[in-house]
């Protein structure tokens, strides 16, 4: 899948913003850690990695979602599937 | 079709276990998260079944609850449906024990159907679908399950979720709601996200329920909706003409991450699985008993919409029957 990193990190902090889970302003990094930066559980996570694949039609394996998932993880994930 | 020939929805009564297992428990227990069971997943406790219940007492007893309720005697009842995927044996079936622990006549037709969360919506356009064909007056849908029974209670993906419980619907001519047209749907290549292995006669070792919580999640998310979006054309009605909407309990975050893909006001969202946690094929029916058939005016039209174990889904929508709006 094709797609920049500025681009799809946008899409995610859009996506954040609206879950409550981002303050608006707030910037993502890397090494964003969706479990312990962002405080988000399993179902938040799942939630936004349904957007993400539903976005980019790509499919993000059960073994990567996991308390170690970072934006950087998941953004390489997405675009070497 | 008129209103003497049309069969719908009575009333529905209610029977749970009395053993109550809150959220708190379970986190002591197992080190369960309670605020995440009690906040994100909306169930603050559950009903089990005791060690010396069985399945088919709980039915029998929701079955004797809707008699009283309607005062419609056993030998009326021609048609009894069960819906249960916990029968107290593999064989018999649950509703030839629920025929005579409830006391109907032997004198009427009995089957069960194996489904899950799915299955009251399903149930509802099995039974109104022969009661209409065999000219039968009254009819009930029993909903069963006992989770408890299958579940490894240590596990931190099931157990907190589920809660036993039955429920019996009574079907007849004079009704509180018409059952309108109903969508069906199930896609088997998904049936390992919710299956109990070991259960059947296939050759294969057993164990206690497995469940991916993701794949059922992705699947409510891009089947479900576009299922409902097919229901209500197929009623000829749209999601604004909807008072009321009562999707299957699997758990609050479920429901509400349903009811927002749709664009559905949360306070149109019936909830009821606050002390009963998921109920199966129950979660439904107990919503309309306990949210619904109990308000003084019956909201106009409610849409139904139950998924889970196949995976399978089915969504239907109820009309208050004229001149029945004060009540049952």
């Amino acid at each position: 899948m094709a797609c920049s990193q500025s681009e799809f990190t946008q899409f995610l902090v859009e996506r954040l913003v609206q879950v409550g889970k981002l303050q608006e302003g707030v910037e993502l990094a890397d090494s964003t850690n969706f479990s312990v930066d962002l405080e988000m559980d399993s179902l938040d996570t799942f939630t936004l990695i349904f957007d993400v694949e539903e976005r980019y039609g790509t499919k993000v394996p059960e073994q990567m979602i996991d308390e170690h998932l970072t934006v950087g993880i998941l953004f390489q994930t997405v675009t070497r599937s | 079709m008129n209103d003497e020939t049309r069969v719908g929805i009575a009333d529905i009564a209610t029977a749970l276990p009395s053993n109550t297992v809150s959220s708190s428990q379970l986190a002591q227990t197992f080190g369960f998260d309670e605020a995440f069971i009690v906040q994100k997943l909306g169930i603050r406790s559950r009903r089990i079944l005791s060690e010396d219940e069985n399945l088919s007492d709980l039915a029998s007893q929701a079955v004797k609850n809707v008699l009283r309720k309607t005062q419609v005697s056993p030998e009326a009842v021609e048609l009894l449906l069960v819906v249960t995927q916990t029968a107290d044996y593999a064989l018999p079936p649950l509703s030839s024990i629920v025929q005579d622990k409830s006391g109907l006549h032997p004198n009427l037709l009995t089957l069960d159907l194996n489904l899950g969360c799915s299955g009251y919506v399903t149930a509802l356009s099995v039974a109104t679908s022969i009661m209409q064909t065999q000219g039968f007056h009254s009819g009930i849908v029993v909903t069963a399950d006992a989770y408890s029974r299958i579940v490894d209670k240590t596990d931190r993906n099931t157990s907190p979720l589920f809660g036993d419980a039955a429920t019996a619907t009574l079907l007849s001519h004079s009704c509180a709601y018409d059952i309108g047209a109903t969508t069906h749907g199930t896609d088997g290549s998904l049936r390992e996200a919710l299956i109990l292995h070991g259960s059947g006669t296939a050759r294969e070792e057993g164990g206690p329920l497995s469940m991916d919580g993701r794949a059922i999640f992705n699947f409510v998310l891009k089947i479900i909706p576009g299922d409902i979006s097919r229901c209500l054309d197929l009623n000829k009605i749209g999601l604004d003409d909807i008072d009321a909407f009562v999707f299957h309990q699997a758990n609050l975050f479920m429901v509400r991450s349903l009811a927002d893909r749709l664009g559905v006001p949360r306070d149109k969202v019936i909830l009821s699985l606050a002390d009963v946690g998921n109920t199966t094929s129950s979660s439904i029916p107990i919503a309309l008993e306990s949210q619904v058939l109990n308000r003084e005016h019956l909201p106009s039209r409610l849409l139904l919409s139950g998924f889970g174990v196949g995976l399978s889904w089915a969504s239907t929508v109820l009309t208050v029957r004229t001149g029945e709006s004060d009540g049952v």
